[in-house]
């Protein structure tokens, strides 16, 4: 039970976040999980999908922006449109695959209202009866709603919920370069999304799972029994699955490994885990695959591009990718005690078939439901949310190397990527946006 | 060897694999699996190719080798306290006896696979196809695929073998 009125006083949410410590209410409490989804995920930029996804006039993808039900889609003119997948008239969901093709319209199955792909009503059943009514005047009208703002870059879609709020270059500014280098990837500068994604569902709040995406000290301890066990095996399977160890192996690396590995840290929560190297640098050349990218981007970007492989990068709030093996983790919290996590692989296209391969395999290895490296973040992570909910120290930790003057530089690169300071621009950002109510609201 | 004896050695595997994972003897159900054999769990039941798509587990022997030896390992912190798992299998259905070309046999299944941790319980239902090639001993497994009946849901971890 809430005994703070977060959402009516702001100094309240001040006192969660500081100096590196985080209050348990901000993985438990359901009040401010509800003020997160309007002041964090709907006003901040949410991945929807992927380009790729819907090559064709028609073709859609639905899935859920903070609790949203939204459906990308393919207008005849070749662009791509997010529409909010609620019928005007009262409130049917228009579609309900994930994914389809529409053909050349939406139209809801409850009355047969229908839509063109940017939103605006098309027709309606029985329009004389709609005559002298001021129904041309009302909000069904208008359409079908619309997010605030919707952004595609490189291919990847991205919608902002809230009508006023940051634009999308605005938002996410530097950190974008992370997706260029993805998209030139490829030798055409362009990706192909894998045809399914892996699901999994955590009981346990999303920060604990996005503070983790920038923990270089836990995989020596916490995976330890994955990585010896893969070391073990490896030995007397020398043959088998070089891609599986190359993978797997890394996650013994111990703190030293990472104290050099280089780290950015951006304006409103985006980092870059590992901008030196990472767990991922060592993967085995693909043969013929540097000398198609330098043929189409010349030597020093192709350099540039495959050098440049960081551990994880974060869009904050709901989305990390990795460079190479060139896959997404997609956040979709549903409540404070429980989050939906979508991973998909890629292919740049014109590259061999391999990099499609070695990315669904680390998916399927590190995230899967079956992995038995996941296994251990996520039994961590619900043993956290568990001990948050219940007494003792309300405090969690985050001052490993903090420095008073830290948060006065927005965009900061240092060496160690052990420095928590990566989690702690991620509450700088929270704390910045949760103290600033929705106009309106 | 007596077509009706092949069926039902063929049922009976199937019967004894689900036992051999509910007991936790995990090396003699490993070593049911052929040299070249896989387990899989396909993301879409569909899927035909193990290699084509994503999948949510596809294991290989040294694969299958990592997990069972990890079940053993002091600091496996996902496996405390202990997870226990129970198949609750339909009976069996031999697809075919001998497989032209391949001589392999098919067996089908379907089954609800719970697994159980600190008072949390997961239940899911799936078929399970098995390809299996006869030795002299009986069957290796070339492959046992698991096609969940959520496959396409938001799945919570599942830390055993369905």
């Amino acid at each position: 039970m809430t005994k703070v009125d977060y959402r009516n006083d702001p100094r309240a949410i001040a006192g969660l976040v500081s100096d590196g410590r985080v209050h348990r209410d901000v993985y438990v409490d359901e009040t401010l999980f509800e003020l997160e989804m309007e002041r964090v995920f709907a006003r901040g930029w949410q991945y929807v999908g992927h380009e790729s996804q819907v090559p064709n006039a028609g073709d859609y993808i639905t899935t859920t922006l903070a609790g949203t039900s939204v459906i990308l889609v393919r207008d005849t003119d070749k662009s791509v449109r997010v529409v909010i997948n609620r019928c005007a008239h009262k409130g049917a969901q228009l579609v309900f695959e994930d994914q389809g093709n529409a053909g050349r319209m939406l139209r809801c199955p409850y009355h047969a209202w229908s839509y063109k792909f940017d939103g605006s009503l098309l027709a309606v059943s029985l329009k004389a009866g709609y005559e002298n009514t001021g129904f041309w005047e009302s909000e069904a009208a208008g359409g079908l709603p619309l997010p605030g703002a919707t952004a595609s870059y490189r291919g990847f879609v991205f919608a902002r919920l809230a009508k006023e709020g940051p634009s999308f270059t605005d938002y996410f500014g530097e950190v974008l370069s992370a997706l260029d280098n993805m998209a030139d990837r490829s030798p055409t500068g362009q990706l192909q999304i894998g045809k399914s994604c892996i699901r999994s569902v955590i009981r346990c709040n999303w920060k604990m799972y996005l503070e983790n995406i920038n923990d270089t000290v836990h995989p020596i301890s916490t995976h330890e029994s994955a990585a010896v066990t893969a070391r073990k095996v490896g030995e007397h399977f020398v043959e088998t699955d070089p891609t599986a160890l190359e993978q797997l192996l890394p996650f013994g690396s111990g703190y030293d490994f990472y104290t050099k590995m280089g780290a950015r840290t951006l304006p409103n929560g985006h980092s870059i885990l590992g901008t030196k190297f990472s767990i991922h640098s060592e993967y085995a050349d693909v043969p013929g695959y540097r000398d198609q990218l330098v043929a189409a981007h010349g030597e020093a970007r192709a350099d540039e591009v495959l050098a440049y492989a960081p551990q994880n990068v974060v869009f904050y709030p709901g989305l990390a990718t990795k460079g190479s093996p060139q896959v997404i983790r997609v956040l979709r919290p549903l409540a404070a005690n429980l989050t939906q996590l979508e991973v998909w692989a890629f292919q740049p296209v014109g590259a061999p078939d391999t990099m499609l391969k070695r990315g669904e395999t680390y998916s399927r290895l590190v995230f899967s439901p079956m992995s038995v490296v996941a296994h251990d973040d996520v039994h961590l992570f619900e043993s956290q949310q568990k001990a948050l909910a219940s007494a003792g120290n309300p405090w969690v930790n985050l001052q490993r190397q903090y420095r008073a003057d830290e948060t006065t530089q927005p965009d900061q690169q240092f060496e160690d990527g052990n420095n928590e300071l990566v989690m702690r621009n991620q509450y700088k950002a929270w704390h910045d946006m949760m103290m600033s109510p929705v106009t309106g609201e | 060897m007596q077509a009706t004896d092949l069926h039902t050695q063929l049922v009976d595997f199937v019967y004894d694999e689900n036992r051999l994972l509910d007991d936790g003897q995990y090396q003699a159900w490993y070593d049911l699996f052929a040299d070249d054999g896989v387990y899989w769990v396909p993301i879409k039941p569909e899927h035909t190719d193990p290699e084509a798509q994503v999948a949510i587990a596809l294991e290989t022997k040294m694969l299958l080798a990592l997990r069972i030896e990890r079940l053993a390992h002091p600091r496996a912190h996902s496996l405390q306290p202990r997870v226990r798992g129970m198949h609750v299998v339909q009976r069996p259905e031999v697809l075919v006896t001998q497989e032209a070309g391949t001589g392999y046999a098919k067996v089908r299944t379907q089954l609800v696979y719970l697994e159980h941790q600190a008072g949390h319980q997961v239940v899911v239902g799936a078929r399970v196809v098995y390809t299996l090639r006869p030795v002299d001993a009986g069957f290796r497994i070339v492959e046992k695929r698991v096609e969940l009946l959520n496959s396409d849901a938001f799945l919570p971890a599942i830390q055993l073998f369905i």
